[in-house]
């Protein structure tokens, strides 16, 4: 018993040793984990990284990153439904995870040229803090952002259809708390964003011209900026410190279409990714049993020399699992890195946009990045699981059959 | 000289574990690049299918429709006799719509919306039912007295199912104004849309706002495959050439350009997905072939020492490779079309995950397909890939001085 | 305030046009636009390139903020009615026999389908959204130039007003873009003798880039100054008239 044990403890420093005397047989193996271990963490980096690109991408065009409103707001978009009071302003900012905050006034409007009028979601805002939680004003073509009452900002293509150019006004109709109302406001720049419903849509006005002619004194909602990724967390987190009957809505509830097309997307990589775990594990084992099999005389002497089958196999598997495990190592290592260097470094915008302009509809700006998440990691163990499943199913069973007298004669 | 050819068939019998390992390895690369590939191709068909639902396939609206702002420019006239004449020369599903801008009130509140009077065909309307109804019905074709609206519209408007709707559609040519029941609420992914939404049966949009006259024309042909798209291009011609001035005929692709353009971003994604496939399915074979050739470096040194030259070892081995490659490729190929043909018909995944799926929005069902040049890039690929890898060790081996070789181990 | 700005231009008439003040000039010219409290038929015509629509309104209007709009005619709209009382717009449909409130975001649509606005038939905004300075002035007729004040709701450039002397009857207003080109022409004309003021009774608009858009109104059966009763300014009116 006592020397059964002694040897069972020397079992991993046996397998240790052949791993380093089969140095190069090691080294295949580790790549393979090493890459399937790497190419599992970037494939969930891409995968949610892209969706989350376009994602937030479009909330920073089109929304917010979060956006606190009242829930009859966020049903039924009218001035009318406006926030009670900004009081909570102050105790929002300081909460953790929100960078920035900025109210915004949105109102339906009726905007003119001396040539045609078009109907339009206006938006009044700080035109010092809007940039901090959109990217509209970071895409003026021409001209530039607000900078007091008086001026308006357009959407490229809305004004071409208005017809009116930079320096020119435009009238904005409408009528919410204080009746009918109208203002006239110099173009003052112009967005250019490549994407459709903001280069159609976009009116950004001051946010005392907003409340001036909607007699909404607070306004409709306050836009967030938050940590990238964690936008839900946040918005839940934030319900705590805000009035009752207002709520913190992340940038999934705010840009449904969106979300469920990328929704359709998102499902189907997931076969697509296990189809990969699943080869990557075959990858794994086929090499293990490619090295069972030209060690097959090595075995037999082993087994000559007193070493049993089941320890045999213990001995491959342990191998297996030593490898497998320096290869995930290393493969986490590097993927991580790989992922931080691509969520950090804007490196797959251009491969994106050396496909044309197409992907700007989605409002990356250009700019995709991947995400990280320690999940990848328990992602990528799955494969070497499944690797050291396979290998006890295949090339330690056939270890287990060996006949030693008949194995050393294998070439 | 002696025979390469039936020196490496000898080969490949006398190590036949290690041979069907190896054809085995490039099989398994070759059938599951095909099986990858064709679930590529599916999340391809998938995205399709659900964006051509929405919109249709192709589209009848009136020439210019974009430019005109005036509801009544926008009518395309006796769209039931549109509707028939597009029905003698296609199998495609119709739906016929009229969109109408109109004021929705309940007792107390009123809102602008859109109202959509719509007429489906069963299969389409199931569909719709299943993705948008949360509660109560549709309107029957022909009700003249039902409404369904968004959710989110029916409580801004403080109407239950049951209670009374009233629209006014003021400037119309149709009655003007209507009152209807609430029979049904609907859910849209985007609530701008969802804030905006009122449907009502075609005949009683037609009665409110244009008799005999709708909007919108979609034809949904029944493909499920992406690379049926291409259909288009012949019948799309030749149907806009039948429907007479006026009218205009539209790809989903120039119907709604945004959609297009989502789907257009898939290429990169995929060829993203594709190539670090294709890295793994290189390292499968490499290994396997390299550490099978460098178990034999012994052996080469043998046959060297026997007199064959360098160049006739490498090339005994590589012809060697040659045949276990094509050949597991050959098969590994041919299991994974007939997996993909025996799967391409689309699959339901419910089996396997239940209700579970459904929550998820995992698609209905899936269908496999390979693009023409998938199977040829997968097989050249994996036996060059396979060569590639028995032609370096053979090459190192042979180079190596006999005695070196036989002493040599791995 | 109105009686006051009606001597107002009085007065400024009185002093003749050896020095003219643009101000008082475009006074007395929106003056003979505004009718005070009315009673009137109104027949508007809407002109497009491919049809011509003829709408028939009674319109019963306290002069200020309050009005009531009947349709008469085409049969397809007859029966409907609008209430205006400040900001808040009421429609009667007579198919649902209901009124229905509009929506703020609603309040802004254009109903019939017109070149005109609310403003055109006011006439009030050209005091209030512009600086008035003399163009020309004849024996005949007198020209102002209007250029809008900083932030005045109006997307022109300039308007060029024209009226005839004596009395500063308005007879054309020319809408200028920022860019100097003319487009948008009011012309008025039919002039009826109202307490001392020339009121058109004709109105045509026409839309100078689009050839073929022009809308015209026209008043008949009017009386002016009469004592609204306060009935008609209730959503019972809408039905039942008043």
């Amino acid at each position: 018993m006592q020397q059964d044990f002694s040897s069972m403890a020397a079992l991993p420093r046996l397998a240790w040793r052949n791993l380093w005397r089969h140095r190069r047989r090691t080294l295949l193996l580790v790549v393979v984990v090493a890459y399937a271990t790497i190419t599992t963490i970037l494939f969930w980096g891409v995968q949610d990284g892209f969706t989350q690109s376009v994602q937030l991408g479009n909330a920073r065009f089109l929304s917010a990153p979060a956006l606190i409103t009242t829930p009859q707001y966020f049903e039924d978009p009218d001035p009318e439904q406006g926030l009670p009071s900004l009081d909570f302003l102050a105790r929002i900012q300081t909460q953790p995870g929100v960078n920035a905050a900025a109210p915004r006034l949105e109102f339906p409007t009726l905007i003119r040229s001396a040539y045609t009028a078009d109907a339009a979601k206006a938006r009044g805002v700080d035109p010092a803090l809007e940039a901090r939680v959109s990217n509209i004003p970071t895409a003026i073509a021409a001209g530039r952002m607000l900078e007091k009452p008086g001026e308006v900002v357009l959407g490229q293509q809305l004004a071409e259809r208005l017809d009116v150019r930079l320096g020119e006004r435009v009238v904005l109709d409408t009528s919410a708390l204080a009746g009918p109302q109208a203002l006239g406001l110099r173009v003052v720049g112009l967005v250019k964003s490549g994407i459709a419903p903001v280069d159609r849509g976009t009116v950004l006005v001051h946010l005392q011209d907003a409340r001036l002619l909607t007699g909404l004194q607070t306004a409709t909602g306050v836009a967030l900026d938050v940590t990238r990724g964690q936008e839900a967390r946040i918005a839940e987190a934030l319900q705590p410190v805000l009035p009752q009957n207002i709520r913190a809505y992340d940038l999934t509830q705010l840009l449904g279409g969106l979300s469920s097309a990328i929704g359709t997307k998102q499902s189907s990589t997931f076969f697509i990714g296990m189809i990969f775990s699943l080869f990557a594990a075959l990858a794994v084992t086929s090499t293990v049993l490619v090295s069972v099999l030209e060690r097959t005389r090595e075995f037999g002497m082993m087994g000559a020399i007193g070493m049993n089958p089941p320890r045999l196999a213990a001995m491959v598997t342990l191998e297996t699992v030593l490898a497998t495990s320096i290869g995930w190592g290393v493969g986490l290592v590097l993927g991580y890195a790989l992922n931080f260097w691509m969520a950090t470094q804007n490196v797959l915008g251009p491969i994106f946009a050396s496909y044309g302009a197409a992907w700007e509809i989605l409002g990356t700006g250009g700019e995709i990045y991947t995400t990280q998440s320690p999940l990848y990691a328990l992602y990528a163990a799955l494969t070497i699981v499944l690797a050291a499943f396979f290998s006890i199913l295949i090339p330690a069973r056939r270890v287990l059959s060996l006949n030693p007298a008949e194995a050393m004669r294998t070439e | 000289m002696f025979n390469l050819f039936s020196l490496s068939w000898r080969n490949i019998w006398r190590h036949r574990g290690r041979s069907l390992m190896t054809a085995g390895a490039v099989g398994l690369a070759v059938f599951f690049t095909l099986v990858y590939l064709s679930f590529l191709g599916a999340m391809e068909n998938g995205i399709y299918n659900n964006l051509t639902a929405s919109v249709g396939h192709l589209q009848v609206r009136v020439e210019g429709y974009r430019e005109k702002r005036e509801f009544r420019d926008l009518l395309i006239p006796n769209a039931a006799q549109v509707e028939a004449r597009l029905a003698t020369q296609t199998q495609a599903s119709r739906v016929v719509a009229l969109e109408i801008p109109a004021l929705v009130a309940g007792e107390t509140r009123s809102r602008g919306v859109l109202l959509i009077g719509d007429q489906r065909p069963p299969e389409l309307r199931e569909r719709f039912v299943k993705q948008s109804l949360v509660e109560g019905r549709l309107p029957e074709a022909g009700d003249l007295d039902s409404i369904a609206l968004g959710a989110s519209l029916a409580r801004a408007l403080k109407v239950r199912l049951g209670d009374a709707v009233y629209v006014y559609a003021p400037g119309t040519e149709g009655r003007g104004a209507g009152a209807y029941r609430l029979v049904g609420l609907l859910r849209f992914p985007d609530p701008a849309i969802e804030a905006r939404s009122a449907y009502l049966a075609l005949a009683a949009a037609q009665e409110l706002a244009a008799p005999g006259s709708a909007t919108r024309i979609e034809l949904h042909f029944p493909f499920t495959r992406y690379s049926q798209d291409a259909q288009l291009d012949t019948v799309q011609p030749a149907l806009a050439a039948s429907l007479g001035p006026g009218l205009s005929l539209e790809s989903w692709r120039e119907a709604s350009p945004a959609i297009a353009q989502i789907f257009n971003l898939l290429t990169p994604l995929v060829l993203i997905f594709a190539a670090i496939f294709f890295g793994l399915a290189g390292l499968l074979v490499v290994n396997t072939i390299y550490l099978g050739l460098l178990e034999r470096t012994r052996e080469f040194g043998v046959i060297v020492a026997l007199g064959a030259g360098p160049g006739q070892v490498t090339r005994m081995v590589v012809l060697e490779s040659l045949l276990l490659c094509s050949s597991g490729a050959l098969v590994g190929g041919l299991l994974g079309l007939l997996t993909i043909a025996a799967l391409s018909g689309g699959f339901s995944l419910e089996a396997l995950y239940g209700e579970v799926g459904s929550v998820f929005g995992l698609p209905e069902k899936v269908y496999l397909s390979l693009r023409a040049w998938d199977i040829p890039i997968t097989l050249a690929y994996t036996l060059l890939t396979g060569l590639l890898a028995a032609w370096w060790p053979a090459r190192v081996a042979a180079r190596l001085e006999p005695v070196e070789a036989m002493r040599f181990t791995a | 305030m109105k009686r006051r700005l009606w001597l107002l231009s009085l007065l400024c008439l009185g002093l003749g046009s050896a020095a003219t003040d643009p101000q008082a000039v475009l006074r007395a010219i929106v003056d003979n636009q505004r009718g005070g409290s009315v009673r009137a038929t109104l027949t508007l015509s809407v002109t497009r390139p491919d049809r011509q629509t003829q709408y028939v309104l009674e319109v019963v209007s306290d002069g200020n903020e309050r009005a009531v709009t009947w349709v008469k005619a085409p049969p397809r709209e007859a029966g409907q009615a609008f209430l205006r009382v400040g900001d808040n717009i009421q429609l009667y449909n007579p198919t649902l026999k209901r009124v229905l409130r509009l929506p703020p975001s609603g309040r802004s649509d254009s109903f019939l389908g017109s070149d005109l606005s609310y403003s055109d038939l006011a006439g009030r905004d050209l005091e209030q959204d512009f600086t008035p300075s003399i163009g020309a002035e004849t024996e005949g007729s007198i020209t102002l130039e209007l250029i809008p004040k900083p932030q005045a709701p109006t997307p022109y450039g300039k308007l060029v007003l024209q009226a005839s002397k004596p009395g500063f009857v308005p007879r054309e207003v020319l809408y200028y873009d920022q860019r100097g080109q003319a487009v948008r022409k009011i012309t008025f004309a039919q002039f009826a003798q109202v307490g001392g003021r020339s009121f058109p009774t004709q109105t045509t608009v026409e839309d100078l880039l689009r050839p073929g858009h022009r809308t015209s109104v026209v008043y008949s059966n009017y009386r002016f100054g009469l004592a609204i009763p306060e009935s008609c300014f209730t959503v019972r009116a809408l039905e039942a008239g008043c």
